[in-house]
């Protein structure tokens, strides 16, 4: 079974959701796809044993095959290639996003692709809990792709796996939740909340995906969450009161199932609810 | 006229809290909401909408499958894995997926695909009680290119120029990505939110080498400061190893998280000491831009 942990709103308590649940239901795999601002394993800690630098096909102009036909720069979509008529002719790394249209139109042969980093996939295990994450180096802008290559190392694995997704609700999060068997939104019951819930449900919905509610500092604010999982028919597995034991724990890097066997049962508990939603 | 952004790396440190309590505390500015993935600035400024707009930015493939002829090589040239074959054998795109590269068009020998504008969601002008506010509302899952947040921040900057307001305050989105580099690029401060949370120092971190990669000059804010007094003493130092000013700490307070769940700011509380935290804030951002002149 796969879960992804999401929310619209960032800060609502998906990491702290996804390392507990990770901790409570192993063994299991624990993917932080947070690529922009990787957290699990602040609260995970686990020992990384491999680091792999994480790679995109970047285009190399042969400036003695190029005779400045523009082909490329027309066409493509980004705007990304630059030609200086006579000069040079160039790709600029931070808007390509490694189509490859460019190397196919260029009737010169003159244009090849090399690999360019873009961030790192790392790996490692904390006890029962198999650990990997992705992280985008600083200044470059997709993190999609990146999401997607850490799915390449997990594709067809039996193990179950929890994903801590980026917030948000455009292609990175898609990218989170597209493989998911129950996507787990955590949200808080304020209007922003609320506001933000209903954004990630359009995806989860046009992704057509089971869903279910995780309420976090849930006696703070109203019941307008509540009412509107009723009548759209989310379940709630849990809620989680605002409690200044885990917000303290939670800055030193502590989740609460790694300080409370208490929440660990209950972390366990929502997972047995999760695995009854796919029967 | 200046523009002010405000950052954080990690989600729900308190940006747009910051925001809702500068909007009341700086009397001229323009507002714009650039985290257009979700926009809640709205919801704290008692927004009344005045104009909205659609905004389509990006491009998704279409198949016609009558003309397809079911080669597959769209498939395998798409690097984007937006194109997926159903079960009677039909090729699909997945618009949530597909970034409008063209590509498959390319390919295709049967001239079954085309390349169509898609609605990438919707661009808002409201008016509030402090002044007007910009913002926007991406379409879910639609690419965040970061050129809807370049589109609002122009108009931001035009509003202000025509009606000669000295700022404007952009409120800004989590992460380090297209959509935060769009809001970075070209402002003329950054105001970090961050808290004495391992998470969020770490993501700190990283927002500031990005602003610092942008060549945006950067202060900060310790929300939640009285959380944990040890790491709050350790962001202190590295700010100061930084030469970050650091210009405010606001305390751990259920009345500001009630009193923005009841859709007002922090300001409205009442409580003098707490405002004149929030004041002294706008007070770092004038002097910084007096400084410099």
């Amino acid at each position: 079974m796969i879960v992804s942990v999401a929310s619209g709103k960032g800060g609502t308590g998906k990491t702290t959701v996804a390392v507990s649940l990770a901790i409570a239901a192993a063994p299991i795999t624990l993917i932080d796809a947070d690529v922009e601002e990787p957290n699990a394993n602040i609260l995970l800690h686990a020992e990384k044993s491999t680091i792999r630098k994480a790679s995109l096909p970047f285009p190399e102009i042969d400036m003695k095959k190029c005779d400045f036909c523009e082909k490329c720069s027309d066409f493509c979509a980004y705007n990304a290639i630059v030609v200086l008529k006579g000069l040079k002719v160039f790709a600029v790394p931070e808007i390509c996003k490694s189509c490859g249209g460019c190397k196919l139109v260029c009737p010169q042969n003159a244009i090849s692709e090399k690999p360019r980093d873009i961030g790192y996939i790392s790996f490692g295990e904390k006890g029962d809990v198999s650990f990997e994450e992705g992280l985008l180096n600083i200044g470059e802008s997709s993190a999609t792709p990146l999401i997607r290559m850490l799915f390449d190392f997990v594709d067809g694995e039996s193990k179950n796996i929890v994903i801590d997704c980026p917030p948000g609700a455009a292609h990175p999060t898609v990218e989170s939740i597209k493989r998911a068997d129950v996507v787990l939104l955590v949200t808080e019951p304020t209007p922003f909340g609320l506001h933000d819930l209903k954004e990630a449900l359009v995806i989860t919905r046009t992704l057509n995906k089971r869903t279910a509610l995780v309420i976090n500092r849930a006696d703070i604010g109203t019941d307008e969450i509540l009412k509107f999982a009723d009548s759209n028919k989310l379940p709630v597995l849990m809620e989680i009161p605002y409690d200044e034991e885990i917000a303290r724990n939670y800055s030193k890097g502590i989740s609460p199932a790694e300080f409370s066997p208490r929440w660990r049962e209950k972390f366990l508990n929502l997972w047995t609810k999760i695995e009854g939603m796919i029967g | 006229m200046k523009q002010i952004v405000i950052i954080s790396g990690k989600g729900g440190t308190g940006k747009t809290t910051v925001a809702a309590a500068l909007s009341r505390i700086a009397s001229e500015k323009v507002l714009v909401d650039v985290d257009v993935d979700a926009a809640n600035l709205e919801i704290v400024t008692d927004a009344k909408l005045v104009h909205s707009e659609p905004f389509s930015d990006s491009k998704l493939a279409a198949i016609d499958d009558e003309k397809c002829i079911r080669c597959d090589l769209c498939r395998q040239h798409c690097r984007f894995d937006a194109i997926s074959v159903d079960e009677d054998g039909k090729y699909r795109i997945d618009e949530h997926s597909c970034e409008g590269c063209d590509v498959c068009r390319l390919v295709c020998p049967a001239d079954a695909i085309s390349i169509n504008s898609a609605l990438s969601g919707t661009v808002k002008k409201s008016e509030t009680p402090f002044g007007t506010l910009w913002h926007g509302e991406l379409s879910a899952g639609r690419d965040n290119s970061g050129k809807m947040v370049t589109y609002l921040r122009e108009k931001g900057a035009e509003d202000a120029q025509n009606k000669q307001i000295p700022y404007v305050l952009i409120d800004g989105a989590p992460g380090v990505g297209c959509q935060v580099i769009a809001s970075l690029t070209g402002v003329d401060l950054a105001l970090i939110v961050s808290e004495p949370t391992l998470s969020a120092m770490h993501d700190l971190e990283r927002i500031f080498q990005l602003a610092q990669h942008f060549r945006v000059p950067a202060i900060l804010v310790i929300n939640k400061a009285s959380i944990n007094s040890s790491l709050k003493g350790e962001i202190s130092r590295w700010a100061n190893n930084q030469k970050i000013p650091i210009v405010a700490e606001i305390p751990v307070d259920v009345r500001i998280v009630k009193s923005m769940a009841q859709r007002q700011s922090p300001i409205e509380i009442g409580d003098e000491e707490l405002t004149a935290i929030y004041k002294n804030i706008w007070t770092a951002v004038e002097d910084f831009f007096n400084e410099k002149s």
